[in-house]
């Protein structure tokens, strides 16, 4: 298990969250170190999003407390937890569909010293196809230039942590070779990063350490060698009995 | 040719007013999901307080800015706060009321506060100053509302496109929680757009005032026009809202000037109607969608049995009381208990079906004349429940391919068309002498047609729970729970809805046959759509769901006129005050107060609350990449 | 025989399906699965309905289904279940499968008790204990159950069942397989999208492979298990040693 004396860019103590009586976090203890890739993995149904929903202040945990940066910050809404350097990119399509491609640029400046000008010049800089298409509205994007859309929110925020959930998700596997990619590139300028993933293989490539979780509780974390059997073994296990308490959104 | 052109300018400045009046009941339901019925009532109190600013001596512009801008805002603001934030994922049939009793408290606060017997009048800007074009007459006072209908839709698109707070108001229509994500608060945007909807409301009030008397009501049910104007662009778009609005105001125009209907007396108040039955008619179906909201606790069905034994104990104890009641009180219990059949009509609909209609006195009132027309023969007991049915189809006809708020809205436009058309019309009553209605069946004994209401109540109670525990029954609650899920197991959505709604106008109708027996003669003002909105609040704040929660409306409802007796002048506001109160609760209280009593003693079947994601109500538009608001394609 | 062929759906800039077609013969229970996201929830939308295709048909036994309104598809012998659930929950757990075997009766004229249908489809998925419960307080896995009885009581001749075994116990979905097998054998076809590998790989004879709105593959489940394309895609290689 992990370490609590460890001080992390995101610590999770003792939490447990669910839905009215069904509950899908036991007693989570999470370190997010301050810096590098921390993948948190597990099958379908492990409680991997909702932890992400605990940790980004969209669902609030019955016990336990979240601590980001050193400050106790349960309770607090997800616009303020984003407004003070949380980063998150959730599942599926993060941008408004029905917004240009310069109004959703226009959103990711709600973060503060942020200003458009900044924002469009950075993302444009990373990502030309975005520039080209500024005008169109993100939901006519291809799948992999909203996600290159969503991420780019990621990299001008500047964030104290960067929560990614399932990102790769429906994307062909060269695209989501490029978003790992960027990933990486993210956490090596210094940003702290939370990858969840459903398939383990390319995040156990890029990650410097691995939680992996099944039935709302961490089973082991490590670095990825130590805990590339423990996966396997965790992922078959759960696949043929998982916990009737399971999120029904995953 | 010139009273055309004369006609359709006087329309078009109508229009601008339904246009901006429109724009802000778009706006406040596409941020906070929450269509607010209320928003001609928040444009009629801006209007007084505008008049009351002048009144104390205040410049006319200075009153005019500081209401539009100020006042009326403020008011948004108020709402949100404490009515519709805490509402959250509730069900059609709580958010609807919840806005209804705002209505109700609105117009109750504004006849307590400026006597409705002063009659009062705002001077239009810049009095008898007009220009001539064309041949026509143009005041400058249409001039400002013109100018006004131009500024502030340029000004509303400029703000949403170009402001960072535009932009987030946009976003979060488009996707809540991400916007959440992104640091935009959610419910900052709730509130101003529902500050910048009362703007709205209010300079459409302001503006109209003028032209119209100073009257509640009248500056109330602008709403409607409002919505109508608002289907055009399907509660969302507004561009094509602002055309809607337009479009209304002169069809409204050239309908006064040219159209001569002799059975018609008011042909300007069922434009609204026409309108909108046209915009439902052309609107796009709605798809049937996946993931729904969680169900509410459950009241228990009585079994057969209990239903018959409860019957049985409460005819014992009605004749008890029939023959004991004090001459004086048969009459009122009497009222009292034709109203409980017109409540007793919403159970199957709205406490099942999650249907509502607003204006099931005008079922009962058609009901009513029905029976007379044909007397108090059984044969008359069966028209007056056969022709509020067969309207009642008619009207639910074309909002069956939609969304539920659809049908509520169509209900509440044919009531007010039917308040100014039908009631009133010499054809079906004097307005002097009014419709004498026979006692059915010669039941002439006031105690012994007591008992025979009190019997129509237990009979029709004991067919409702019956339904409940039929086909039907289940049929409907399915279909409240999830629609998506009916149609895979193969169920006709349409005629499950249709044959409920038909059978609860029926239902309503017997109400108002009964109603008008014991009455004897009524009048045209007695099934005003004001009242059927107070029906509707009292059922659901006692708890629709159940025989026992109407009931006790209805006796709550009777007795109110006995407490304005012993309180006198301030009596008057009680009923309204109550029931606006009522409504405020019900965010907290969405069973009704018999539901909360159920609760408390486990009547109710115990459900955890599952995940359900906030989902807005134009999210079934998700696929069509329209742009919401704007209406641009980018 | 279920048919869809060549649907195509895009959601925006996004196409969720491409150019799929699928078969789903009598007799035998066919797999379908795929990554989160690969469009398998989609073609169950626009097999039953619910999802209008940009293109495609639907067929079944070559009638062409794919103008029909989802009502219509389930009488013509369409039945389904939810991922995310569809249970009435106002009512009990008997009444959900009660209606529906009410509506079968209704528009199919055949004389089966209703009562008996459902009390028999309750007890056959083991929910008979739980019957006078109401549906909406059921936990995840039992749910699923309800809603694999409420779709059998309208004796579909295809039924689609979108991840029946989440939520379950080890037990529970060995349970659910054994049913699987024997409504296949009672010569119904079973279209079965679900993460569980075990369960698929026990269960089906033919299974389809779904990435990114295309199909990857399609064969036998062992075949499906050796194609390295599949093991890139969805399982990692891992994991299809099971």
């Amino acid at each position: 298990m992990t370490a609590p004396t460890l001080t992390g860019a995101l610590e999770l103590h003792h939490v447990c969250a669910g839905y009215g009586k069904v509950a899908v976090l036991h007693d989570i203890d999470l370190v997010v170190p301050d810096h590098g890739i921390l993948a948190l993995l597990g099958p379908n149904g492990a409680g991997k999003s909702t932890l992400l929903r605990v940790a980004t202040g969209r669902t609030q945990p019955t016990s336990g407390r979240v601590v980001l940066r050193g400050k106790d910050v349960t309770g607090r809404s997800p616009e303020r937890l984003a407004r003070t350097g949380l980063c998150s990119v959730p599942e599926g399509r993060a941008v408004f569909p029905n917004l240009s491609v310069t109004d959703n640029l226009r959103m990711w400046t709600y973060r503060p010293g942020l200003n458009r000008k900044d924002v469009e010049e950075q993302a444009f800089a990373r990502f030309p196809r975005l520039k080209e298409r500024r005008r169109q509205l993100a939901g006519r994007l291809s799948g992999g230039e909203q996600q290159m859309l969503a991420m780019s929110r990621a990299l001008t925020a500047n964030p104290d942590l960067l929560l990614l959930d399932e990102i790769s998700m429906g994307l062909a596997p060269v695209v989501a070779a490029e978003l790992f990619g960027l990933v990486r590139q993210i956490a090596d300028d210094g940003t702290p990063v939370l990858l969840v993933e459903q398939f383990a293989r390319t995040a156990l490539e890029i990650a410097d350490s691995v939680s992996v979780m099944s039935q709302g509780r961490i089973r082991v974390t490590g670095s990825p060698d130590e805990v590339r059997d423990r996966v396997l073994e965790t992922y078959l296990h759960a696949g043929a009995s998982q916990n009737p308490a399971s999120s029904p959104s995953m | 040719m010139s009273t055309l052109l004369a006609l359709t300018v006087a329309g078009l400045v109508t229009g601008c007013i339904y246009a901006l009046t429109a724009s802000g009941l778009v706006l406040t339901y596409t941020t906070s999901g929450i269509f607010n019925f209320a928003h001609g009532a928040i444009g009629m109190v801006a209007a007084f307080l505008d008049w009351q600013l002048i009144a104390w001596g205040m410049p006319t512009l200075a009153a005019f800015l500081l209401t539009v801008l100020v006042l009326a805002p403020l008011m948004g603001v108020a709402v949100e706060r404490i009515m519709i934030r805490r509402l959250g994922n509730a069900s059609l049939e709580v958010t609807l009321t919840v806005t209804v009793g705002l209505l109700l408290l609105l117009i109750a606060l504004a006849d307590t506060v400026w006597d409705t017997r002063t009659a009062r009048r705002v001077q239009p800007f810049f009095v008898g100053q007009q220009v001539t074009v064309g041949g026509v007459v143009i005041s400058y006072h249409q001039l400002v509302v013109i100018a006004a209908a131009i500024v502030v839709p340029l000004a509303l698109w400029a703000f949403l496109r170009l402001a960072r707070t535009g932009v987030a108001m946009r976003a979060v229509v488009d996707d809540r929680e991400l916007a959440a994500l992104t640091g935009a608060s959610p419910s900052t945007v709730g509130m101003l757009g529902w500050a910048m909807g009362a703007g709205l409301a209010g300079l459409a009030g302001v503006l109209l005032v003028s032209q119209v008397e100073l009257n509640a009501i009248t500056l109330t049910l602008l709403v409607i026009n409002g919505y109508a104007a608002a289907v055009m662009g399907r509660l969302s778009n507004l561009p094509l809202t602002i055309a809607g609005g337009l479009l209304l105001g002169v069809l409204q125009s050239l309908a006064i000037g040219y159209v001569t209907i002799s059975w018609l007396n008011q042909v300007q108040t069922s434009i609204p109607m026409v309108f909108l039955f046209l915009a439902l008619l052309i609107a796009p179906p709605t798809r049937l969608r996946v993931g729904q909201l969680a169900p509410l606790l459950a009241p228990k069905v009585p079994g057969a049995r209990q239903t018959y034994r409860a019957a049985a104990a409460f005819l014992v104890a009605a004749g008890v009381l029939t023959l004991v009641l004090p001459s004086g009180r048969v009459d009122s219990f009497t009222h009292g208990m034709a109203i409980a059949i017109i409540l007793l009509s919403l159970v199957p609909m709205v406490g099942y079906g999650s249907m509502v209609s607003l204006c099931q006195l005008t079922f009962a009132g058609i009901g009513c004349v029905a029976m007379a027309k044909t007397g108090g023969s059984p044969l008359g007991l069966l028209a007056a429940v056969l022709a509020p049915a067969a309207v009642g189809l008619l009207i639910a006809l074309p909002t069956m391919r939609l969304r539920g708020l659809y049908l509520s809205l169509a209900t509440l436009a044919f009531g007010y068309a039917m308040d100014d058309n039908f009631f009133s019309n010499g054809s079906v009553m004097t307005q002097t002498l009014g419709l004498p209605v026979p006692r059915p069946l010669g039941i002439d004994n006031p105690r012994a047609y007591l008992f025979f209401v009190i019997a129509a109540f237990t009979a029709c109670a004991i067919g409702i729970l019956a339904l409940r525990r039929s086909t039907l029954g289940r049929r409907l609650v399915a279909l409240g729970d999830s629609p998506a899920g009916c149609a895979t197991i193969g169920m006709g959505i349409r005629s499950t809805k249709l044959g409920i709604f038909a059978l609860s106008a029926g239902l309503a109708g017997l109400g108002g046959a009964l109603m008008g027996g014991q009455e004897g003669v009524v009048g045209y003002t007695d099934f005003p759509l004001l009242l059927s909105l107070t029906l509707l609040l009292m059922a659901v704040v006692w708890g629709v769901r159940t025989i026992s929660g109407v009931l006790l409306a209805a006796l709550f409802f009777e007795l109110i006129p006995l407490l304005n007796g012993h309180l006198g002048a301030v009596g008057n506001s009680v009923l309204p005050l109550l029931v606006g109160l009522g409504a405020v609760s019900l965010g907290k209280n969405q069973n009704g107060i018999v539901g909360t009593v159920l609760q408390r003693t486990n009547g109710l079947r115990k459900l955890p609350a599952l995940p359900h994601p906030r989902q807005h109500p134009d999210h079934d538009d998700a696929t069509d990449r329209e742009e919401v608001l704007t209406g641009a394609q980018g | 025989m279920l048919r869809v062929e060549n649907v195509a759906v895009r959601f925006g800039g996004v196409q969720a399906v491409k150019d799929m077609s699928l078969e789903c013969p009598p007799g035998r229970v066919t797999g379908l699965i795929g990554p989160n996201g690969a469009g398998k929830t989609t073609l169950f939308n626009v097999i039953t309905g619910l999802q209008k295709p940009e293109s495609g048909r639907v067929l079944l036994d070559d009638r062409d289904l794919t103008r029909l309104p989802t009502q219509r598809r389930a009488r013509a012998g369409l039945a389904r279940t939810f991922q995310r659930l569809e249970v009435f929950g106002s009512l009990t757990v008997r009444e959900n499968v009660l209606l529906a075997a009410e509506l079968k009766r209704g528009w199919s004229r055949k004389g089966d008790v209703p009562v008996a249908v459902a009390d028999l489809l309750l007890a056959r998925v083991g929910l008979s204990a739980l019957a006078d419960s109401q549906a909406g307080a059921l936990p995840t896995g039992s749910a699923r159950l309800l809603e694999l009885a409420r779709a059998l009581a309208t004796q579909p001749s295809v039924l689609l069942l979108d991840e029946p075994g989440s939520g379950l116990s080890e037990l529970e979905s060995r349970a659910l397989g054994d049913l699987l097998l024997s409504l296949a054998a009672e010569g119904m076809s079973v279209l079965l999208v679900e993460h569980d590998v075990e369960l698929v790989m026990r269960v089906c004879e033919h299974v389809y492979v779904l990435d990114f709105g295309e199909l990857l593959c399609e064969g036998p489940p062992t075949h499906v298990q050796a194609d390295t394309r599949v093991q890139a895609a969805y399982l990692g290689a891992e994991l299809v040693t099971a």
